[in-house]
This record gives C-alpha cells, structure tokens and sequence, in this order.
C-alpha cells in the first residue's frame, strides 16, 4: 500500500497562499514571491500538490512568439484539505527567509 | 600527446564554429543564458514532467531584470535536474556512484598503506580528484536522462572501456608499464569513432551521437580509472629499480597520479572529442539534420494556450554580408587552428626526439 506523506510546512503555506482566494488563478512567480519560496523549491511543491490533486492547472496563451504562463489554483479536495488542517498547521511555524525583494515581488511584465 | 593537441585545438575550432555560423534568429543564441540553461535543464525532465519545465519557461518568460532572472532560472535548473522519476537512470547513476566511490576510497586506502606524503599538493590533488569524480557523476546523471542516449552510451562505454583495457593489456604490470606495441593505441581512437557513428546512426541525429560519445567516456573513464587504482593499489612498487634514486612511496604517487590525469583527464577530452568530431561526420554523410524542437515543446495540442512555435527574429533573413563575414572569420579560425595544431606536434615531435 502506498504511503501518503505529510506535507511539508512550505507545501502548506503554499496552499494557505492558494486558499486566500480559492477561485482565483496564481501565477508560479506571484506563489513564490508570497510564500518566500525559490523557485527551486516551489515548482517540485506545485509537482506534489497537483501529483495528489490538490491542486488544478491551466495555460494562459502568451503574446505571439513567447510561450504560455501556466496558472495554479486549489482542486475541492484542495480546499477541503486546507479546511481540515489544524488551526496550528495552517500557520506556518517559521517563515522562510525571504529571497526576493519586496520590489522584485510585483515587476512582473 | 600530439593526438590530445589535435583533438583540443579542434574541440575550439568546433565551438567557436558553431557560435560563429549559427544564424541571427537561432534560439540557442538569441535568447540570454539563463533561458538557454533552462532549457536545457528542462530538457532533462521525464516525459510526464515537460509541462511543467514548460511552465517554468513561461515564467522565465516574463521576468526582468538580469539578477532575479539568474536567481530564477537557476533554481528552476536545480529543481528540474533533481526532479523525478528517474526511471533506469537512476540505477544506472547508482552504479557509476559506487565506481566512483570505491575509486576515491582506493585512493584513500592506497595514500595510507603506502605512507604517501600528505602535504599541501596531496590537499590540492585530492580535491581535484574530488571534483573530477563529481564532475563526471553530474555529466553521467545529465547524459543518462537524455531520450535515446542511455543505450548507445552505455554499450560505447563498454566498448571504450575494452579498447583502453586492450590497448593497455589486461594484466596490472601491462597497466601500469604500457608495454604492448603502437598498433594497439589504435583500439581508444576507434573505439569513440565506432560510438559516436553508432549513436548517429541509432538515434538519427548527430546530438545523440555526441551525446552517447560523452555518456560512453563518463562510465569508460569511472570504470577505467577504478580499474588503474586498482592496479596501483595491488601492485605497488613492485618491480621497480632502485637504482633510480626514487622511493617505493614516490613510484606509487606518480602511478596514482598518473591514474587520474590519463584516465579522468585525458581519456574523457580524447573520447568525447573523436566521438563528437565522428558523429559531426555521420551527420555530414549520411544527410540527417536535427529534427528542430518546437520553441516550447511539452504543450500539447489539448493545452488552452495557443502555442506558437515561432521564435521572435527567427525569420529573419540573414543579411548576406553578415554571413559571408562570419565564414571569413570561420575560415580563419580554422587556419589559425590548422596551424597552432602542426605547430604543436612538431614541437611535440621535436622534443621526443632530443
């Protein structure tokens, strides 16, 4: 049988993030800036996330010539599991130190 | 020594050329360097993962700035090199670990029995060890991950292996001595030639040859170079002349060092370089160009986005001044590489003959 691990703490502050406004599509680059996350660590938490379905994604088409943005938001079961976390889980114990600059955080183009 | 010439001069030659003729529009030029590394990296990802190296191109995409671009790009890079499954590549990598590890830990165990110095050359030495090794586990991990290239690389490993074994002779005096005559030094240079054809051929496109070539001198150099410490660590200095006023401990020290630099350094320079130049060639005779990759090519045709393969400028003509510069400078690039490379197996001769 297999064993479903518990999430880590910035798995679940990532769904915190998502769960903030659940009907909303996140950019991979807004997520990672909220939660103080490096991209090295948010996209394999993004990988788990939909891997259990807890988490949808979609295409949203570039200009012509670049290539499309993939857009992130919580499944049910998602919000469900967000909803069943202990009031403790649902607050990340240690916030990570933040690796991008408040600036940084909204320039996207 | 003039064979490791030639074969560096034309590796410059080559990636100068391809820099120097590659077109205006060509995305592997056009785009910065932090786009170039992921992609590459995503590259890597198993088939059921692209999209999600697609995604991380696509926010690559939109950021500015040259700092936050880097800092994204590269933990993408980190993220996807690491990123499961593996499938077979990871029991393959398991393996060429345990070379590596048993190599390092003869080493270590051949520096000890032996009462080798340690002073601050053997540091420097042990940590270029360290970083050959590694080097080539990272190299093996990368190549392995590539589609189409384990197979070939693996038997092409085997097979370069058995050349330099052959070449050498198979006992651990014959190693350590090169006692078998010149015709047999033939067998390494074939041996990359036969690789790199054949991954050519087995593929069908000339990435995959050279590809296969570097996978096949990564597990032939882990291998080879376990099987020479070996060697040093069995035999000693056992037969040595002491009328030559070196001691037991130096004779071992210049065999363990002689291990690494032939076999981690100038067997992978030497390989790669004939298997890339033979794969070139196929490619060359046989008429087979790169199938060219989609500028993003894990989207399906079912995803939302409208995908544009065009890359921006790729269709641009190529004015035909810049172009006929360029070969200008190719052409000469490659008299000046022609020539540093006579140059250097004169000298090489020269001095082998006083």
């Amino acid at each position: 049988m297999r064993r479903t691990r518990a999430l880590s703490a910035q798995a679940v502050s990532v769904l915190r993030a998502l769960a903030g406004e659940p009907s909303r599509w996140r950019y991979g680059y807004d997520l990672a800036a909220e939660v103080h996350l490096k991209s090295g660590s948010l996209y394999p938490i993004l990988v788990r996330l939909a891997d259990r379905g807890l988490l949808e994604a979609t295409w949203e088409p570039g200009p012509p010539g670049r290539p499309p943005r993939h857009l992130y938001r919580l499944t049910g079961p998602g919000r469900e599991y967000v909803a069943a976390l202990p009031a403790a889980a649902r607050t990340v114990r240690r916030a990570p130190r933040p690796t991008l600059r408040p600036s940084e955080a909204s320039s996207c183009r | 020594m003039p064979l490791m010439f030639i074969v560096v001069v034309g590796i410059a030659v080559a990636l100068i050329r391809r820099r120097l003729l590659a077109a205006p529009g060509d995305p592997r030029w056009s785009r910065d360097t932090p786009a170039r590394l992921l992609g590459w990296a995503v590259g890597l990802l198993a088939a059921q993962r692209e999209q999600w190296g697609q995604a991380m191109i696509g926010e690559l995409d939109r950021l500015d700035g040259r700092a936050r671009r880097w800092r994204f790009a590269l933990g993408c890079v980190a993220a996807a090199v690491a990123m499961p499954p593996w499938g077979p590549a990871a029991a393959v990598l398991a393996v060429l670990m345990a070379l590596a590890a048993s190599a390092g830990g003869l080493v270590l165990y051949t520096q000890v029995h032996y009462r080798l110095g340690t002073d601050g050359w053997t540091v420097a030495a042990a940590v270029i060890l360290v970083l050959l090794l590694v080097g080539n586990l990272v190299a093996g991990s990368v190549l392995l991950r590539r589609p189409g290239v384990a197979g070939p690389g693996l038997i092409g490993g085997l097979l370069v292996a058995a050349a330099w074994l052959a070449a050498s002779g198979f006992t651990f005096n014959q190693w350590l001595n090169s006692v078998r005559s010149n015709g047999w030094l033939l067998l390494p240079i074939l041996a990359p030639i036969v690789v790199g054809v054949g991954g050519t051929l087995w593929g069908g496109s000339a990435a995959v040859g050279r590809r296969a070539a570097r996978l096949a001198t990564v597990t032939a150099a882990l291998g080879i170079y376990l099987y020479g410490v070996l060697a040093v660590a069995v035999t000693g200095a056992t037969g040595h002349d002491p009328s030559d006023s070196w001691t037991p401990a130096q004779v071992v020290g210049d065999n363990l060092g002689n291990q690494a630099v032939f076999y981690l350094m100038a067997l992978p320079l030497m390989t790669a370089g004939i298997g890339w130049a033979a794969a070139a060639a196929t490619d060359r005779v046989r008429g087979v160009r790169p199938v060219p990759a989609p500028a993003y090519p894990g989207l399906s045709t079912s995803d939302p986005g409208p995908v544009s393969t065009a890359e921006p400028g790729a269709a641009q003509a190529v004015p035909a001044a810049a172009t006929g510069q360029r070969r200008t400078w190719y052409v000469l690039l490659l008299c000046a590489g022609l020539a540093t490379t006579a140059f250097l197996v004169l000298l090489a001769f020269a001095s082998s003959r006083s």
